[in-house]
């Protein structure tokens, strides 16, 4: 791969001069924070995205432990001699004999979080109506405001028109107004948490969504909020869409495009396709929550089955939209850091495209309780064809692994450690995809463990996995190998402990959103809970290893890994245009056998190895 | 992937994504006899499609032949279908612009396609009861709602069908007599069309197999005597009872 | 003009001249030509309108699932409505798609009066459009009140019990209430579930008229831009978009007229 003017392109990358580079502030404080909010060039749009999802996430993370806290001990009412108030001793009434009191113990939340009015708590209800809004909105904040945007908005946006050897992406504007609508729908979600949050699950079924807290606007607060957001990836969606079909580099055809160009088309093509019905969805919800029209009521002639059926024709095909660009990622990553041709590029290819068409035709699987038997029947048997092009893709990235030569990089190590998650969490939806035996597993913690490995061991482990493989491109800074490969075991630790107890619970009979549980559970519970706090230190050690990238960091090679697509052939950090000069693709995105890395530098590249038949350009 | 070449093979200068024809076509310019046609066309399909309704109409209530409901829905949707066709084509220029925003519309009506079908498949069937689980199928009926504003003094709270119960009310304001007045001035009205044709029996109700029994007696109309609501009966309704409601304030 | 795209070209303030606006137009820095940014709007446009077939996809879904559910409350629900209200904003729909297209056409022309003329005709007919809509149609069904002109007023002339604003609207008795859900109150319906026909009518026309206001913003704006002759043969992507725009909001109404006024 080269540059019209290779030379320079070297002398900037290689060795550091950082002139021009888009982190370069522009004046003062206030004049560079104008120049951020206002800026239409795609890589700062995309770090913005990735520090308000990394913010969201944060939030999310928060209330995903509260979640686990409160189930470390199952609630319990128990009598105990009362305390007088006054003396701090036990009371014993008149006749010698102790005064006894029933008392709610293992509510962790309602501790925290007293009543408003300083009442005294007497029912677990107030526990467990806390314990369904921390549920709530971990469930929120983390689809729709972490995983749905993480990996597109911030690393597509950053790298998409650097790996197409393009300036910007098709619409500059249009993408930081979807920045813009992402923060403005963040806003209502935030604002319905602090106005005391919604009780109704992510999925917002109605009539949880239509008739609970009838006198609170939080609800349509935060449905407005999904709404908004919604407008936000199909603006992204469309945009990338565009960029790939107008903007790749001359000489880059369909077939020489990086494979994470590949998943991020697919996902925008869901993400234009689907997120429109969530957004006639979730608009007749408020109407109906508001005026009550009756669409979703049954006591008015309307259907609340309709309600899942809209709601997961949308919230199905996300499923892909969050796990396509994992997947796009890893094919990045294995090629690179096992220096050796992607297997079957146009197989991964094609499974993307694949996943993108079966993601609109298996919804009805999350309804198999609600749906009529012949909907079940047919949607339970369309669902075992996404097994296909995922394994698919599996295949390949283990035949990609055998004979290369493989860098333990923190990155690579993610990757493996996304290949052993993902494969348990796909494998396991096989089982909830059979109608027989997903009719004892529906609303268990199986369901639980399941999509949080896919969710969390897919996507949020790749996000985390890109950010490693893409952080010295990002912000030309390198970290330290050793403390981020110690945060990523010990978040591979962490999410084991944490959801693979849930497993067990689940085909033991724990239902999914209870605040409470019967004791033969606590053992698991109490293990699962320690793996999250586990996760959390894990995630910490990552922020604290950024955080040092950042303040004393070694400058970043311009290629650090031996890639070879065009996103490193820039400098790091690239430039305010990417490219000194258009590139032009002369190569394949995985030609390692017969092609020198961009860049290339022996000192910097220790950890891999380069064939002795490759030649430079 | 793709063997190395030179790059004078590979970049035009003039054509740089090798985009060949396209790009001439996106400006073409439509000649003014063809949209005045299109419109002639478009306005003609308007009246075909009114008149086709009022065949149908004319069929049911001079004929009496009950036509069967798909029938209606078919024919527009024919003539919109055709009537929508044009408009792509001539008005939206698909006929002349790159081919890549008609695969774009398709991809979306495939995904309209897939989103009613299935969802159709579920619901349509969802009455059909294994025999096997028949006995698990519970009476059930409507739950306490509200006409009006849901909170605030004028919150009403009915147990009935809204038809029911606005029904109700106005007979108990104005009496049965004017009520029957009422109805037949403002139901044989000057918007158009007529209630209940004469010679038809109006009943379109599917059969529902497995339907939860009971769930429609509390809210069928009431069968006041006027005769309008003949199809009300034949659901086997009984009068729904008036005392459940709760007027709050008047 | 687009608002799709970014023109932060340095050159912009080197072709300063006396050409018109169109001719200084310069695509944004990251095109390699005009041409393919017109055909990375269009692409794009297609693409947000396919997103709007799609919201609209919700409606038609609820719709045919409910009235599968309720035929008869649709079939009376529906013969509520005029027929011939809905034909005339069909014919008034249509007219309006066909001055849009004849204006893209006068633009790639440089016939620019004829032009701005017919945006400004465009413009009236949606005006026209949601006059109809809310005079005739809105208003009556759902507070019984009537523009004292309304044809349909002689009928009722028995049941006129109130005048308004100096006689220029009426009220009939008992023909109001037809509205959306718990806001029913009309006390002649025949069919237990047409209330529910009234929130489908309502959701899909009231989110019809909400495309069709913001359509006739947007040929608003391009009638302003036209006026600084910003659009000509080579450059007219903004009124080629607002034209595809607002036959999509024609597209839509020609399924929803016999869908929601010719059943029976």
């Amino acid at each position: 791969m080269t540059t019209l003017d290779n030379s320079r392109a070297h002398e900037l990358g290689g060795h550091g001069h950082h002139e021009g580079s888009y982190l370069t502030p522009k004046g003062g404080f206030l004049a560079t924070v104008w120049d951020w909010a206002t800026t239409v060039d795609h890589k700062k749009i995309g770090v913005m995205y990735m520090v308000a999802v990394l913010f969201m996430f944060f939030l999310g993370g928060l209330a995903a432990l509260a979640v686990r806290t409160e189930l470390l001990d199952p609630v319990r009412t128990v009598t105990v001699q009362a305390i007088d108030p006054a003396t701090g001793k036990p009371m014993i009434d008149a006749d010698g004999k102790p005064v006894m009191k029933t008392q709610i113990v293992g509510q962790t939340l309602a501790r925290w979080i007293p009543p408003r009015d300083g009442s005294e708590i007497t029912s677990i209800d107030y526990g467990n109506q806390l314990y369904n809004r921390a549920f709530t909105l971990h469930g929120a904040i983390m689809v729709f405001m972490v995983i749905i945007p993480s990996i597109p908005a911030s690393l597509g946006n950053f790298f998409i028109p650097l790996m197409l050897g393009a300036k910007d992406v098709a619409f500059p504007r249009l993408n930081l107004l979807s920045w813009y609508i992402y923060v403005t729908g963040s806003i209502f979600a935030v604002a319905s948490i602090l106005l005391g949050g919604v009780d109704t699950g992510w999925t917002f079924y109605t009539p949880y969504s239509t008739t609970t807290d009838a006198e609170h606007a939080n609800v349509v607060l935060m449905v407005l909020g999904a709404f908004i957001l919604g407008f936000s990836s199909i603006l992204t969606g469309l945009n990338f869409i565009v960029t790939v079909h107008k903007l790749r580099a001359p000489g880059m055809g369909w077939f020489d495009m990086p494979l994470f160009i590949w998943a991020m088309y697919s996902t925008s093509v869901i993400q234009v396709l689907a997120t429109p019905v969530i957004g006639i969805t979730l608009l007749l919800l408020c109407f109906e929550r508001m005026f009550r029209i009756g669409i979703f009521d049954p006591a008015l002639g309307g259907d609340p089955v309709l309600y899942q059926h809209f709601f997961w024709f949308y919230s199905h095909p996300v499923v892909y939209v969050m796990i396509l660009p994992a997947f796009g990622v890893i094919s990045e990553i294995i090629p690179v850091h096992s220096h050796k041709k992607i297997f079957g590029y146009r197989a991964v290819a094609f499974a993307s495209l694949g996943v993108a068409l079966v993601s609109f035709l298996v919804w009805g699987h999350h309804m198999f309780a609600s749906s009529g038997e012949l909907g079940a029947t047919v949607f339970s048997a369309l669902t075992f064809l996404v097994a296909i092009p995922t394994a698919v893709k599996v295949f390949n990235w283990i035949a990609t692994l055998y004979k290369g030569s493989i860098a333990l990089t923190t990155p690579m190590l993610y990757a493996l450690m996304f290949l052993f998650l993902f494969s348990i969490g796909g494998l396991t939806g096989l089982p909830l995809g059979a109608l027989a035996t997903d009719l004892h597993l529906h609303d268990s913690y199986f369901v639980v463990a399941h999509f949080h490995y896919v969710m969390m061991g897919g996507t949020i482990i790749t996000f985390v996995a890109g950010l490693h493989h893409w952080w010295p491109k990002m912000f030309g800074k390198m970290y330290s190998q050793f403390w981020a490969n110690v945060g990523a075991w010990t978040v591979f630790v962490g999410f084991n402990l944490t959801f693979f107890t849930q497993f067990f619970l689940g085909t033991q009979g724990m239902p999914r959103r209870y605040a409470s549980y019967v004791e033969e559970y606590h053992t698991l519970h109490v293990w699962s809970t320690v793996g999250s706090f586990v996760l959390l230190a894990g995630f910490l050690i990552h922020l604290f290893v950024f955080i040092h990238s950042l303040v004393a960091g070694r400058k970043a090679p311009a290629n650090p890994w031996g890639g070879l697509t065009l996103e490193w052939e820039a400098a790091s950090p690239p430039s305010e245009h990417n490219f000194d000069h258009e590139p032009i693709v002369t190569h394949g995105p995985y030609d390692f056998e017969t092609t020198v890395p961009p860049h290339w530098n022996a000192k910097d590249y220790a950890m891999t190895k380069v064939p002795a038949g490759a030649h430079a350009h | 992937m793709s063997t190395p070449h030179s790059t004078a093979e590979v970049f035009n200068e003039l054509d740089p994504h090798g985009f060949g024809g396209y790009t001439k076509h996106a400006h073409h310019v439509v000649s003014g006899t063809v949209l005045k046609v299109i419109l002639g066309i478009l306005l003609a399909f308007t009246v075909v499609t009114v008149g086709a309704a009022q065949f149908e109409k004319w069929i049911e209530t001079s004929l009496a032949i009950q036509l069967p409901h798909w029938v209606n829905v078919f024919i527009a949707m024919s003539i919109a279908t055709v009537k929508a066709t044009l408009v792509l084509m001539y008005f939206m220029l698909l006929r002349y612009s790159n081919p890549i925003n008609t695969i774009v519309f398709l991809f979306c009506l495939l995904a309209f396609a897939l989103f009613l079908f299935f969802t159709l498949l579920d619901l349509s069937t969802r009455g059909a009861i294994n025999p096997i689980k028949a006995h698990q199928v519970e009476a059930g009926g409507i739950g306490g709602i509200t006409a009006g504003w849901r909170t605030g003094p004028d919150a009403i709270l009915i147990s009935q069908a809204p038809v029911v119960f606005w029904r109700e009310r106005k007979i108990t304001e104005v009496g049965q007599k004017r009520f029957d007045e009422m109805k037949a001035i403002l139901s044989h009205g000057g918007h158009g069309s007529t209630h209940a044709p004469e010679g038809s029996t109006g009943n379109r109700s599917l059969n529902r197999p497995g339907l939860t029994e009971g769930l429609f007696s509390a809210t069928a109309p009431a069968a006041h005597g006027s005769g309008h609501d003949a199809h009300g009966s034949e659901h086997g309704a009984q009068p729904a009872p008036a005392h459940n409601a709760e007027p709050a304030k008047h | 003009m687009t608002t799709l795209d970014s023109r932060s070209n340095p050159l912009g303030q080197d072709v300063q001249g006396s050409e018109p606006l169109w001719k200084r137009y310069l695509p944004g820095h990251h095109w390699r030509s005009g041409e393919e940014e017109f055909d990375a709007c269009t692409l794009g446009f297609w693409l947000f309108l396919a997103t709007e077939v799609l919201l609209f996809a919700g409606l038609f879904c609820a719709y045919t699932v409910l009235r599968y559910k309720h035929p008869e409350a649709f079939a009376n629900g529906s013969s509520y409505l005029d027929w011939r209200w809905g034909a005339l904003n069909t014919v008034v729909l249509l007219i309006s798609s066909y001055t849009m297209a004849a204006s893209i056409r006068a633009f790639q022309l440089n016939h620019q009066k004829q032009g701005r003329m017919l945006l400004a005709t465009t413009f009236i007919c949606g005006l026209a459009f949601l006059l109809i809509k809310f005079t005739f149609e809105y208003t009556p069904k759902l507070s019984g009140w009537f523009i004292s002109f309304d044809p349909a007023l002689h009928h009722y002339a028995s049941l006129i019990d109130k005048e308004g604003m100096w006689g220029l609207f009426k009220h009939v008795e008992g023909y109001g209430g037809k509205a959306p859900g718990q806001f029913f109150s009309y006390a002649f319906s025949e069919d237990a579930w047409e209330p529910l026909w009234w929130s489908v009518y309502y959701c899909a026309t009231g989110i019809h008229a909400l495309h069709v206001i913001i359509g006739m913003s947007l040929i608003a704006w391009c009638f302003r831009r036209a006026r600084m002759l910003a659009y000509g043969p080579s450059h007219y992507t903004m009124v080629e978009n607002t034209g595809l725009y607002w036959h999509l909001v024609d597209l839509i109404w020609i399924f929803l007229f016999p869908l929601l006024y010719l059943i029976h």
